[in-house]
């Protein structure tokens, strides 16, 4: 076994975990963190999406030891982290209806966040080529791509 | 059961390989090996962590040499002013997956992984590039990239190995790389045939030329036949020469892409040669 140390959602976690532990199984197993879904297994579908040091990643991809020293943000640690309010970009999702089934949204959602903060005004094809390992079969993209412009529109009036 | 190291130093990694030697995996971005450990095709005892290891994430220029470090990974090639004036490496690196693959993932693991379809690999090849090694009991070794594949999913690594960089030649004025990747879908898909070029210009005329071929052999491998005829060619006859035919050492496996293959290589082998041809004249910026 190995020991881990990492900030989850903010707070510092200690762990005792084989080293070929997944973080996707850490989170869902241990910390009963659900938001991230595991789903393909292999990288290509982002259900499983959470923020290492900022930026988006696959957490099935990603062994929990590699994590060790290392800051995770999953879709449950946004709102606590926002000082209680729903992030920008979880308000936007809500306001331009872009939500149907909800499976895929946590990790659009944090694709949006890591996105959105390199860059404060994308053209739509930055959107979608930034959207484009996220994948959802029930919205069409077309309505994701409209929260992410209203998201984006939010955070640079400071919302 | 398994231990995770994060050595900080070379010196500390090769000992560890040494040590654990077979029972001992490197794992980089992961993108490759978690996956492998997942599914229990490789089991390690011992994880060895590139997160530490500072001294591998750098990219340096060096008496006209671009070089990688072992850790760098794609987010951070494709932010570099150097990397950014090689045209077909930005598109070669810039396909791999998705954002998210890129932020992790590495070209020391591409070449690990020594898949016929990788796409750096494939740039790497159409680059003359070397890939630098060290181990506790052999030293340092530098190996040719077309000296590194054994076959689909095996290079001449040991498990003692430690890949510290890969090397290829800076761009220089008259010098231009394309990079053509042929694929079902836009993103997130392994092409089906990739061809690289970098090469070389002067009054009109090729002076040399780099060509690696990916996802149509068992490796991806560099075609010296193209190499060789493109020399003296000028835009035009280079362009006929591409279109003539299949190059021979392209050695398609039968597949059911194999008719594709054949029609569509010598397509893609003409845009990348072209691509680089524009850049070598600073057509490009
Ligand atoms: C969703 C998805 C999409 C992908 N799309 C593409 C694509 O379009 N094109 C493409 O080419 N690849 C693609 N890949 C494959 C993968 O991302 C690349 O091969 C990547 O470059 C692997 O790098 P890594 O750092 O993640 O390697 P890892 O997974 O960490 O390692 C891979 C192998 O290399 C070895 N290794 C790594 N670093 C070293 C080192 N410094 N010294 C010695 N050995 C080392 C490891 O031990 C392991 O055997 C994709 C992967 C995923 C998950
Ligand atoms: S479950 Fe991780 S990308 Fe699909």
């Amino acid at each position: 076994m190995a020991v881990v140390n990492f900030k989850l959602n903010g707070n510092d976690v200690t762990i005792d975990v084989d080293a070929k532990e997944r973080m996707i199984d850490t989170l869902r197993k241990r910390f009963h963190l659900t938001g991230a879904k595991l789903t393909c297994g292999t990288g290509d579908c982002g259900a499983c999406t959470v923020l290492y040091n900022g930026k988006a990643i696959r957490s099935c991809t990603l062994l929990t030891c590699m994590c060790d020293g290392q800051e995770i943000v999953t879709i449950e640690g946004l709102m606590p982290m926002n000082g209680g309010k729903l992030h920008p970009v979880q308000q936007a999702f809500m306001e331009a209806g872009a939500i149907q089934c909800g499976y895929c949204i946590p990790g659009m959602i944090l694709t949006t966040v890591a996105f959105l903060n390199e860059n404060k005004n994308p053209t739509t094809a930055q959107i979608r080529a930034a959207i484009s390992g996220n994948l959802s079969r029930c919205s069409g993209y077309v309505k994701i791509i409209d929260a992410v412009k209203l998201a984006a529109k939010r955070m640079r009036e400071g919302a | 059961m398994s231990e995770f190291f994060k050595p900080k130093t070379v010196k500390e990694c090769i000992d560890l390989l040494d040590q654990y030697g077979s029972k001992a995996m490197i794992v980089n971005g992961g993108t490759d090996a978690v996956e492998k450990i997942n599914t229990g095709k490789a089991q390690p005892e011992a994880v060895i962590l590139m997160t530490e290891m500072k001294e591998l994430k750098k990219i340096t220029v060096k008496d006209g040499a671009v070089h990688v470090g072992g850790a760098v990974t794609y987010l951070q090639m494709l932010k570099n002013a150097e990397i950014k004036k090689n045209q077909g490496m930005m598109i070669a690196v810039g396909a791999i997956g998705s954002p998210p693959v890129r932020v992790m993932a590495t070209p020391a693991g591409n070449v690990g992984t020594a898949a016929p379809s990788a796409d750096c690999t494939t740039m790497l090849m159409g680059s003359d590039a070397k890939i630098h090694v060290v181990s506790k009991k052999e030293g340092e070794r530098v190996i040719p990239i077309d000296k590194f594949f054994v076959k689909t999913y095996v290079n001449v690594l040991k498990p003692e190995d430690l890949i510290t960089e890969v090397e290829f030649p800076a761009m220089q004025p008259g010098m231009g790389s394309g990079y053509v990747r042929l694929t079902r879908r836009k993103v997130q898909d392994i092409g089906k045939v990739l061809v690289s070029a970098t090469i070389e210009v002067k009054r009109g005329r090729c002076t040399k030329a780099v060509i690696g071929l990916g996802a149509l052999n068992a490796t991806a491998v560099r075609a010296y036949s193209v190499e060789e005829a493109l020399v003296g060619l000028s835009r035009k006859e280079a362009q006929e020469f591409c279109r003539s035919g299949l190059p021979k050492e392209a050695g398609l496996r039968p597949s059911r892409y194999t008719h594709y293959k054949e029609i569509t290589t010598p397509v893609a082998l003409e845009r990348a040669v072209m691509m680089a041809w524009d850049q070598a004249e600073g057509k490009v910026k």
